[in-house]
Formats: C-alpha cells, structure tokens, sequence
C-alpha cells in the first residue's frame, strides 16, 4: 500500500481491498465517500491521507 | 480475526484495519481504515464520517480530548455500532475536525473491554476477537 499512497498528498482516498490501487480521491470524506457509494460494499476501504510524521499519537480524554 | 499490518508512506507498519459503521438506520457505504491504537482512550473519528452518518451535532454537548503533547481539541461524543470481521460492537466514538489529518482510531475504551485483541508485531499482524464471555 505504501507505493500506491505516494500520489496523494492531502484529503481522502478509497483504496480497493487488496490495498493495490487507488478507486477514487477527494478534498474531504464525504467527497471521496460519495463518489464509492455505489460500490459493493467493501470493494474499497477509504483512509485520510496521512503525511509527515513517522508517529502517530496518544489520545486523552479530559 | 486477524489483519495484518499496513505501510503506508513515511510510517512503519500500523495495525490499521477496516471497520465499518454504523449510527441508527445510516451507515457508510463502504468500510473505514483505522488504526488500533492501545494508547488511545476513545475511539477518535473525522467529524465528517459522522456527518456522512447522519449525526446531528448540534444537539450533542462538546468535550475535550488531549493529544500527549498536552494540546486539547473539541470533539462530539455518539454512541454507534462498528463492525470489525464480521462482528459488531457498541462504541462510543468522538467525532472532531482534529482528526482530520491523521488515522481515525479504534481507542481502549470500548473495543479493548469487549474484545480480545493481540498485537502481534512480531509477526505484523493484530487479531480481535469478540469475548465470548460478555458477547
């Protein structure tokens, strides 16, 4: 998946489920969701497109 | 189930794995990746996964969250089902803007108390299974 990721440098893909190819991109989720709407579902898994850091972090709640 | 672990550019490997949900009679059309994140306390979504779910956040009280850096941001509570290998649980997520740049997570509360789930680095793989016991 990392090779197919590299295109993209921002908003939201729809990834096919073997994680090879890119189906569709958009600005925001609902952009890219609505474009795979029609789609089997899981035919594709979306994910934001996620850059710079090499880690992630911890969430707290108050 | 197990999934295994996903490379994406410029990260090491994630336990990152597709969930689908659902809020009420809405529910996506297509699965979410997210990463399970054992040191997250709630699961964390983009706002506009809930929007696409049909959730009213007008009429839903704001909390804050904290990232480890000590940085809070606002995010909206709602409880709505997740289905991870063909198994349904009852969550609570925080839906927030902030979220917006980084993975949606599947966080302790919630996920961690209903299933059993094994990071197996080791070997680049996370199995969750639903407790038999509770289930």
């Amino acid at each position: 998946m990392s090779s197919v990721l590299k295109s993209v440098s921002s908003g939201w893909v729809a990834i096919s489920s073997d994680y090879k190819r890119i189906v569709a991109k958009g600005r925001d989720f609902r952009a890219v969701n609505q474009k795979v709407s029609n789609l089997p579902h899981g035919s594709v898994v979306l994910m934001p497109v996620v850059k710079n850091p090499r880690y992630t972090v911890t969430l707290i709640l108050e | 189930m197990k999934f295994s672990y996903l490379q994406i550019p410029g990260f090491s490997k994630r336990p990152l794995v597709p969930v689908s949900f659902r809020f009420g009679s809405h529910h996506l059309s297509q699965p979410v990746l997210c990463l399970v994140d054992s040191g997250a306390d709630l699961t964390y979504l983009d706002m506009g996964v809930g929007e696409e779910l049909g959730i009213n956040f007008a009429k839903i009280k704001p909390l804050t969250s904290f990232s480890i850096n000590g940085r809070g941001f606002i995010g909206y509570p709602a409880k709505l089902v997740a289905e991870i290998g063909g198994w349904e649980f009852f969550l609570e997520a925080i839906f927030s803007r902030s979220v917006r740049r980084t993975f949606c997570v599947l966080g302790q509360e919630g996920l961690f108390d209903m299933a059993h789930i094994s990071f197996e680095r080791f070997s680049w793989e996370v199995e969750i299974n639903p407790r038999k016991e509770i289930n």
